[in-house]
């Protein structure tokens, strides 16, 4: 069965209906969450959502079963290379780094990092060839100092140095690359989880403020003529 | 033809974006000939009840400046969405955060710590410790205040913007060019930046050369040449970042650029930007040299990458020491 179709809302309301979600999804207490019910192919994705967003939560909440999100950024030439040389030899390392290749290390800007942590990574890998072997002569030189720099600004912003490492492996290094990535995964398992965007969150007080305004504006303003 | 109406509301910023309106000269008399101004707080008399009874959409322009820092804010930063056609974040508080936005490297209860606890930087006179509360209970009834955040967000983090106009201030011409464009209905493609697409270094008249550099220097170090690129002299000038419009006017006058025009388009993080091309002009392949040099030319990295855009950065904040801080009620008898 169908549900009915929700109204349509009008143009000049979405942006205060967008807010309204935001708003309640900050302060919403555990019990409101449901699951969606059907089985639409819709309903199917909010499902889906549903899932991983909650078990997500859940597992970012509790430290016992914390597995680390990491992502990696490894150059073409050699670390890339080296991971792929670790999977044919059956080398054996933690499955918590998730794999982005890149033409080189030199390309990782540091707003890559700081997406990769804003949404949600708890650590960051970047992997290059060792230095003096770069494929592009010298730009994995360039990022061993966005390495330095970008490890100052995150020390600024509070985030542990540890979680964003940058390692040399070549293409022959298999084993090296998989020690690397089995040490920052524990060491970020012992850092705990970063769930950075609980960081934006304000307390509940904010939407009762915000309703509050709108009843005593409609209370205390009228003045008689 | 009937007259536009025109708003113009200030949130968390320093008022020198409704002061930089009046910088369009002798135009704002054409500007007050085209439109109605229905609610300006800071230059006409206005309610928050008059712009509450407007029907939705009523307003043609909202120029809003300022970031979102408390509940109120927020809540006329919804209310005006509502009540305008077309909203404007207007001037970089509102478009990503500027200078009150750095306060995001502290926490709500930092903040007021700061402020109205007895300490060094202030000296207030406050033995009991008071903060301001949200409810007072007086005899006459419950009195308000609004509820102050942890994070101060941008318009476009709290409501749908439909333009933003970069700048801390926007500069006249800008500011005349969003008005004309709205007056002629010549609008860019909404969610547009009103704005040169290109960095000050493209508008800057100084001689560029390869750039490297053993060592940061802060303004005050050193006497920059005249002639040549600050950023190849040590400086700091985030001119390669930052969004074009301003005519270069402080590297004209031997100041590094300090990136109030924002980012450019394409780049998601402002910071980001400039720390990756301040890195590789960095002389140097010796990972300790590297440290040492970064250490002591940028104390303040925070301050220094995103001094206007924080709360539009990436991260957006520093960590929270203990996440989500909730505010413990006190008896307002202690007050009295």
């Amino acid at each position: 069965m169908r549900s009915p179709p929700r109204p349509r809302l009008r143009a000049a309301d979405r942006g205060a209906r967008a807010a309204r979600i935001a708003s309640a999804a900050v302060g919403a207490p555990q019990a409101l969450v449901r699951p969606p019910n059907g089985n639409s192919m819709r309903r199917r994705h909010a499902w889906k959502t549903f899932f991983y967003k909650n078990s997500w939560a859940d597992e970012a909440m509790s430290n016992e079963n914390f597995e680390p999100k990491i992502v990696g950024f490894l150059c073409n030439w050699c670390s890339y290379r080296a991971a792929d040389l670790a999977g044919s030899a059956r080398i054996k390392y933690a499955p918590n780094v998730r794999i982005i290749r890149v033409m080189c290390s030199g390309r990782v800007d540091p707003s890559f990092v700081f997406k990769a942590l804003a949404q949600g990574a708890d650590g960051v890998m970047i992997a290059g060839c060792h230095p003096g072997e770069c494929h592009y002569i010298e730009q994995n030189y360039k990022a061993m100092r966005r390495y330095a720099m970008l490890k100052h600004t995150l020390t600024a912003m509070g985030v542990e140095p540890e979680r964003v490492r940058l390692v040399w492996a070549s293409a022959a290094e298999g084993q090296l690359l998989a020690e690397h990535i089995d040490a920052l995964v524990a060491d970020v398992r012992k850092l705990g989880p970063l769930c950075w965007s609980r960081n934006w969150e304000e307390s509940p007080e904010r939407l009762k403020a915000l309703e509050e305004i709108v009843h005593e504006h409609a209370e205390a303003m009228e003045v008689q003529a | 033809m009937s007259k536009g109406k025109l708003a113009i509301y200030w949130a968390a910023s320093c008022g020198g974006c409704e002061i930089a309106v009046l910088a369009i000269d002798e135009k704002i008399l054409k500007v007050a000939e085209l439109f109605d101004i229905v609610f300006w707080p800071c230059a006409a008399d206005g309610k928050v009840r008059d712009v509450e009874k407007l029907p939705d959409g009523s307003i043609d322009v909202c120029l809003f400046n300022g970031g979102i820092r408390t509940s109120e804010q927020e809540y006329m930063a919804q209310l005006l969405r509502r009540k305008s056609k077309v909203l404007v974040s207007f001037g970089s508080c509102a478009s990503e955060g500027c200078i009150p936005g750095l306060s995001n490297v502290n926490t709500k209860r930092e903040i007021f710590d700061a402020v109205y606890k007895q300490g060094e930087m202030t000296h207030c006179e406050n033995p009991q410790d008071l903060r301001p509360q949200p409810h007072t209970k007086v005899p006459e009834g419950t009195l308000y205040l609004p509820v102050f955040y942890d994070t101060l967000r941008t318009l476009d983090q709290t409501v749908e913007v439909d333009y933003s106009l970069p700048g801390c201030p926007p500069e006249a011409e800008n500011i005349w060019a969003a008005l004309t464009a709205i007056i002629e209905n010549k609008l860019p493609p909404k969610g547009a930046v009103i704005g040169r697409n290109t960095t000050v270094c493209d508008e800057c008249p100084r001689k560029r050369n390869e750039k490297k550099i053993k060592k940061f220097y802060r303004t005050w170090q050193i006497q920059p040449d005249e002639e040549t690129c600050l950023l190849e002299q040590g400086l700091v000038c985030c001119g390669v970042a930052t969004r074009a419009g301003c005519k270069a006017l402080c590297p004209q006058v031997n100041s590094p650029c300090i990136g109030c025009h924002g980012a450019n388009d394409g780049v998601a993080d402002f910071g980001a930007r400039l720390m990756s091309a301040l890195a590789s002009v960095i002389d140097s392949n010796d990972p300790e040299e590297i440290d040492r040099i970064i250490h002591e030319g940028i104390p303040d990295p925070v301050g220094t990458f995103y001094r206007f855009s924080l709360a539009r950065s990436l991260l957006r904040r520093s960590k929270k020491p203990n996440g989500v801080e909730v505010e413990v009620h006190r008896p307002a008898a202690a007050a009295r």
